[in-house]
């Protein structure tokens, strides 16, 4: 068995990168793996990596394989050449964000400077409300205003999906997102993890015996959705506060904003920011921190590698209930609301003051969730049996390109009186040739040929 | 009997498979039947224009013309052969082979070339497991095709020989000092091969190579190996030649020359064999190892420039050899019985 995966590859500052270096042992384990990337340069302990020209993919060796794998991220710098290769060759498309607008606004108004692109694609799948929102985005390029208010409303998940056999997501709220291709088959997965061997992470008991100020951690790159600075505004307001001192473990949008903002709300003496950190400093920040803040909104339906390195740590942390962290199994970490946040970040705080044994608790139970869910082997068997699958998949979504093409087609010149009985044809027609498993009975006298279950056939057909 | 031929063409193409269908068209109506030929339009690029041919092919009703029932359906070419009808009766010239034997193919690959060629594949597949056993018989050109069937799609079919355009007009004169190679320039014909072999014979063996290149790329591949390989002087390439010629350079040759890579059947064998000549093939060359005998009407080689090298020089000097295995040849063709009225009797039983 053989699978093409592309990705995004260490050292690369993504958490895809590291999902897909997590994967690799679990799947060379039940088949034969080629890691592709557009990537210049990648980490050299890697082993079997093709280097792709999103231009002039490979496709020898594309065909070559049983299935091609397509992971797909808001970020354009990793996932654009990806996206260009899955959109001609039909593949599982792994996606890790739901909401993809800041994606194709990256690659069509950025990357292509093509903003008639944007808008027809906005239009094509919103019809006239998506190409107003276009126009606003288009109108308003600098403050990325527009394309926030509008990210979650017309999130064009369906361009990353146009050739796809399969959809992966990470998030289970997020399949709703995909009523909009109902024939697509789409399989939640947990995010992939693999905790370090090295981890032993400190038991609750330890962890409760600790005394105040207790250590709050914020870890990756800290867009505004992650919600420091509503946090620092809530704690700042509460009496308690000298009860805890924040370490801030990423890079910040806006380092002086913040810093500022530290200074204004008297935080100044309590706060760390430290900048960027390798992944091993971070989990050492978060190996000698009492509770994580791991707050999103608005969350683009990513899965949180985040919060996976947090419950490998067996730390407690605060997430908003929103998306694939309102998903979390309730006891493993503890919710913010997001239109009651400030509320709910005081009120979490103050129970942790009361009671850390139970946040340690939780720590311990998200770390047991981390072991039982998110293994790479049972991520990697998933993947391997859709590798069985994709066969049927992929003579299923040529009937179904060769049906829309020729619906586009019958649109222009057929009287629709007459179109009912030529579609029912048609389907017919396409069906057989895509898969139809029928059975041909003949006469034994005269020779003729009939089929078995014709008035079946109609059925099915006209269903699809 | 109201008869129908279906087949495929390229507009402006006319080869062996036009040759075929013309004959058979000929020899219906020599029997007596009411035949035509009905040649559906075919183009096989980009790959997802073959899926529009194979539906408009299931979309075809030939059972009848001007309330006339059309009693048989014979439908010879892929995607020609999944026309629905009632009686139908296949002989499969071949299938589309990039789908199969030649999926990877170094040279013979076109779906594997092009992206979303595996869902193409599969859907050709499907199809032809699905739709082929709708016919009351099933014949293929040469056993090499029904072997393909069988392995592509596990169906049972029956090898069908048909004789050559103008069979009776071949002859065989006093060979000249060449070995004939008749084919289209292509690299599935492997010419190139047997440049290669020239280039190693211990004797100064001479190729006459007649038949048009396919595209100038291969034609120029070929000059530059007589270029590189020092043959010039002792290879020709004529290209297109009448029918005339053409018999006149089978009578007048030492031998024939056919390496194709796994060829579905091969006229130039039987052509070959008319003429009362050795055939040297290659022991991948398909079809035409169904008729040539080794070391009793010809060789059949390793495809190695070495080994195909050994056996052009063997027919080279062994003038007598290569008499004996032509006229054994001949022999082989009379047993086989070749015929139309054969094939004519089967389609129609």
């Amino acid at each position: 068995m053989k699978i093409n995966w592309f990705s995004p590859l260490p050292p690369a500052k993504t958490g895809v990168a590291l999902c897909t270096e997590a994967l690799i042992p679990a799947i060379r384990k039940r088949a034969r793996l080629t890691l592709w990337t557009d990537q210049q340069e990648w980490d050299d302990r890697l082993e079997q990596v093709r280097h792709f020209d999103p231009h002039s993919p490979p496709w020898r060796e594309l065909n070559a394989a049983d299935i091609n794998i397509y992971n797909i991220g808001n970020n354009t710098e990793f996932h654009a050449g990806i996206w260009a290769v899955s959109r001609r060759h039909a593949g599982v498309v792994i996606l890790h964000d739901i909401c993809l607008q800041h994606f194709f606004a990256g690659i069509y108004l950025v990357k292509m400077e093509d903003p008639q692109g944007y808008r027809h694609a906005m239009r094509l799948y919103y019809g006239e409300d998506g190409r107003q929102a276009a126009d606003e985005v288009l109108a308003h390029p600098r403050t990325g205003e527009a394309l926030e208010q509008f990210s979650t409303r017309f999130p064009l998940t369906p361009l990353a999906l146009e050739n796809a056999l399969a959809a992966v997501i990470h998030n289970r709220a997020g399949k709703q997102a995909l009523t909009f291709q109902p024939q697509l088959p789409a399989f939640y997965l947990p995010l992939p993890y693999s905790p370090s061997a090295a981890t032993r992470p400190i038991g609750p008991e330890s962890k409760s015996g600790r005394k105040p100020p207790y250590r709050l951690v914020i870890s990756g790159y800290m867009a505004p959705n992650r919600r420091l600075e509503p946090f620092l505004e809530a704690w700042a307001g509460m009496p308690e506060k000298t009860a805890f001192r924040l370490r801030v473990c990423g890079p910040i949008w806006d380092t002086n904003h913040i810093e500022s903002r530290i200074r204004e709300l008297g935080l100044e003496h309590f706060v760390d920011i430290c900048g960027y950190m390798s992944v091993e400093q971070m989990k050492s920040e978060l190996k000698q921190a009492d509770l994580a803040l791991n707050l999103r909104y608005p969350t683009m339906g990513e899965g949180s590698l985040t919060q996976l390195m947090i419950w490998e740590q067996a730390l407690p942390a605060l997430v908003t209930d929103v998306g694939w962290y309102g998903t979390l199994p309730r006891g493993t970490v503890a919710f913010v609301r997001p239109d009651h946040e400030c509320e709910d970040i005081c009120r979490q705080l103050r129970a942790f003051l009361e009671n850390p044994h139970s946040f340690a608790e939780m720590g311990r139970q998200g770390y047991q969730t981390l072991q039982r869910e998110h293994a790479p082997d049972r991520y990697a068997e998933a993947i391997v049996a859709m590798t069985a699958a994709a066969r049927e998949w992929g003579l299923r979504s040529a009937r179904l390109t060769m049906a829309k093409r020729v619906g586009e087609d019958m649109r222009r010149w057929m009287a629709p009186a007459a179109s009912d009985t030529l579609a029912t044809k048609l389907a017919h027609a396409i069906w057989e040739i895509g898969g139809y498993n029928q059975t041909v009975v003949r006469n034994s006298e005269t020779g003729m040929a009939k089929w078995k279950s014709r008035p079946e056939v109609f059925q099915r057909a006209g269903q699809q | 009997m109201r008869v129908v031929i279906a087949t495929v063409k390229i507009p402006f193409i006319y080869g062996g498979a036009e040759v075929l269908a013309d004959g058979l068209l000929q020899a219906l109506r020599t029997e007596g039947h009411t035949a035509d030929l009905v040649a559906i339009p075919y183009r096989h690029y980009p790959p997802e224009r073959i899926l529009d041919h194979m539906m408009a092919c299931r979309l075809l009703d030939l059972t009848e013309a001007f309330g006339n029932s059309i009693d048989r359906l014979i439908a010879l070419k892929f995607p020609a052969y999944l026309i629905p009808h009632p009686n139908k009766v296949l002989w499969i010239l071949h299938q589309h082979r990039g789908a199969y034997d030649l999926w990877a193919h170094p040279q013979g690959g076109d779906l594997i070339q092009s992206p979303n060629g595996h869902v193409i594949r599969d859907s050709i597949h499907q199809a032809d497991r699905n739709l082929i056993p709708e016919a009351r018989a099933i014949f293929t050109l040469s056993a090499n095709v029904s072997r393909r069937l069988k392995d592509g799609c596990g169906i049972d079919s029956s090898p069908l020989y048909n004789p050559p355009a103008n069979a009776a007009s071949f002859y065989c004169s006093e060979p000249s000092d060449y070995l004939f190679y008749p084919s289209r320039i292509n690299p599935l014909k492997r010419q190139t091969l047997v440049l290669e072999a020239l280039a190693r014979t211990r004797h100064p063996v001479r190729v006459v190579f007649a038949g048009a290149a396919d595209s100038p790329p291969q034609q120029q591949e070929c000059d530059k190996a007589v270029r590189e390989f020092g043959l010039k002087g002792r290879v020709q390439f004529l290209g297109h030649v009448t029918e005339k010629e053409k018999l006149r350079l089978y009578a007048e040759s030492l031998g024939v020359v056919f390496t194709p890579l796994d060829e579905d059947y091969g006229y130039i064998t039987l052509e070959a064999m008319l003429s009362r000549k050795p055939v040297v093939t290659c022991t991948d060359s398909g079809g035409p190892l169904e008729f040539v005998a080794h070391r009793e009407t010809g060789l059949a080689t390793e495809s190695q420039p070495d080994a195909l090298a050994e056996g052009l020089d063997e027919i080279w000097t062994d003038r007598n050899r290569a008499r004996a295995w032509g006229l054994a040849g001949r022999k082989r063709y009379e047993e086989l019985q070749i015929s139309w009225e054969n094939v004519v009797s089967h389609l129609l039983a």
